[in-house]
């Protein structure tokens, strides 16, 4: 599962149930559509644990955070609660939007490189 | 759920059942509304972090790009200076700018008004004009003004733009000085004029073979008395000596519109694109500057010079020849060979001043100067017979006044020699002398007459002068 633009990219890898986003997320609402589709699927499929690999996610708009953040909702609904996300020191926002997830989910572990 | 009607019959344990059901689904609803605040709050912070570090990003890219803007502008080796529109007032220059318009520092020009800095203000104000009328004002040359008094020429050229939210004009100069001093020093070698006759706007134009095809006069002239006078001189005083006299006389030829092809030592080749008039105008004034010249030189004791002139009229191609490493102006055509014999007869008939039937005839008004018949003459290596005429009016006054009381009597003598009257003519050429005894042309043809009385004449006679050496 994995929606490739030339500016940005969502990947799932079943074999370490990581999810990959990268690139510069600049949708419109709507347009995130398909990449929550990938997402839910993703929870739907009850891994054991997650990983949200976002070390390459340059930029993400308020519509982008907005999808993340349901993304983690439905993690917490279905019990999937061993989930870390991994950040990037590289990008400033990152450290002030993605501590927010723990609010969602208290479980999930954040680290940042 | 609860069922309407069965209130009633609800059981006890039923109640606590459906009261269970109802505080886990409060406890979801008020889950839900945590997540939907925290969603909100967290959106609108994101929107917040990454709105600061978008605004901290344009202004740092603004800042970015005005620092090299500014390197640029500062680094550019062209001065750069920004005035108000209203008011012509310097409000930026760049660092280049300072020191070409006032041989100081920037900041002492901006606050100064621009016009201070034009030798001619008026220069600028038409350069505004022409920005207004066309949006654009490229490379113009106007002549500058520092404050210590040193003027420049630049190059200029001007645009609208918008400085502080005023409306401004930026302008950018380069100095040309030196390029205008090589221009002027160039000329020297190869004259405006003759640029101008060729056609061309610039020395850069010029091209071996470039040449004008047309009716012209052609002035040789040359220093008679050259190697007389130059025998015991050093080499110094011979250079001191001839353009002592070539700055004399040269001039006179770009007076009445001529040019000088080139110079040949002493000489000088010099052509006439206008009317003949002008050639034998620009001949009559050279002839007055060398009796100048000889005022002086008689003054301290040194020989007076002697000048003799050439001119002709004719067909001449006149250009650049040499090779693509070397070239100069000439000019060619039997009529311009002609010439140069023609000018060397003067010293022949012991005259300053001959011109040709072909320049007699082309000018516009031949009652202005005083020219009387010279001879028919035939020069060595030439077919065509050539008659000649002589220009008086710069002889000295009394040899002048001389020539003119006897010019009637003088050409009646001609057309009896040529009648073969040759007693007639003799007797007139008598008189003549009696009363101008210094007549050179007349005792050379009072020869002639007396030869042909002597010895007779054969029934092919002529009359015309064979000249039997260039």
């Amino acid at each position: 599962m994995e929606i490739i633009r030339d500016d940005y990219q969502v990947q799932f890898n079943s074999d370490n149930n990581t999810v990959l986003c990268s690139g510069s997320f600049r949708l419109t609402g709507s347009e995130y559509g398909p990449i929550m589709e990938i997402l839910n699927t993703v929870a739907d499929e009850q891994p054991e644990f997650l990983i949200m690999d976002l070390t390459a996610l340059k930029f993400l708009n308020s519509s982008g955070i907005n999808t993340l953040c349901k993304f983690v909702m439905r993690l917490r609904k279905n019990n999937i609660s061993t989930v870390k996300v991994v950040g990037s020191n590289e990008f400033a926002w990152q450290k002030k939007s993605l501590a927010n997830f723990k609010k969602l989910l208290p479980s999930l572990e954040l680290e940042f490189e | 759920m609860l069922e309407e009607g069965k209130d009633s019959e609800l059981s006890l344990d039923e109640l606590k059942a459906e009261l269970s059901l109802l505080r886990k689904q409060v406890k979801e609803l008020e889950q839900d509304k945590d997540d939907l605040e925290t969603l909100l709050e967290m959106t609108t912070e994101h929107s917040d972090t990454v709105e600061e570090e978008l605004h901290g990003k344009a202004e740092a890219a603004v800042r970015e790009s005005e620092r090299r803007l500014r390197m640029i502008i500062e680094a550019t080796p062209v001065a750069v200076v920004v005035t108000e529109l209203s008011s012509s007032i310097i409000v930026f220059a760049n660092a280049i700018a300072g020191p070409l318009a006032v041989g100081s520092s920037s900041e002492q020009i901006v606050g100064q008004k621009m016009t201070n800095f034009y030798v001619n203000p008026a220069e600028r104000a038409a350069l505004v004009t022409l920005l207004g009328k066309e949006g654009q004002v490229d490379h113009h040359e106007v002549e500058f003004i520092r404050k210590d008094g040193l003027k420049f020429w630049v190059d200029i050229s001007m645009r609208y733009v918008e400085f502080d939210e005023k409306p401004c004009i930026l302008a950018a100069w380069n100095d040309i000085s030196h390029l205008k001093a090589l221009n002027k020093a160039a000329s020297r070698f190869v004259p405006q004029e003759y640029l101008s006759f060729l056609n061309k706007d610039s020395l850069t134009d010029i091209h071996l073979g470039d040449h004008v095809t047309d009716e012209m006069t052609v002035m040789f002239s040359d220093l008679r008395s050259f190697t007389t006078i130059s025998e015991n001189m050093t080499p110094q005083q011979n250079f001191d000596f001839v353009n002592a006299y070539l700055g004399r006389v040269s001039p006179m030829v770009r007076k009445n519109g001529g040019f000088i092809v080139k110079y040949l030592g002493d000489g000088i080749m010099a052509i006439f694109p206008g009317d003949a008039d002008s050639g034998v105008q620009a001949g009559i004034d050279k002839l007055n500057q060398a009796n100048i010249y000889n005022v002086e030189r008689v003054e301290q004791n040194r020989l007076p010079i002697e000048v003799g002139i050439g001119v002709n009229t004719g067909h001449m191609m006149v250009g650049m020849v040499g090779e693509a490493g070397r070239m100069q102006g000439d000019a060619f055509s039997d009529d311009v060979n002609l010439t140069s014999r023609v000018e060397g007869l003067t010293k022949y008939y012991g005259i300053s001043f001959i011109i040709t039937a072909a320049t007699k005839n082309a000018l516009v008004d031949c009652s202005k100067y005083n020219i009387r018949f010279l001879d028919k003459v035939r020069v060595k290596g030439k077919q065509n017979t050539l008659t000649l005429y002589e220009v008086y009016d710069a002889d000295l006054p009394q040899a002048r006044a001389l020539k003119k009381a006897s010019h009637r009597c003088y050409e009646l003598a001609m057309k009896h020699f040529y009648a073969q009257e040759f007693s007639q003519a003799q007797l007139i050429l008598l008189d003549v002398l009696k009363e101008n005894p210094k007549d050179k042309v007349a005792w050379r043809h009072l020869m002639k007459v007396t030869e042909c009385i002597e010895n007779g004449v054969n029934e092919n006679w002529t009359g015309i002068t064979i000249m039997t050496s260039k």
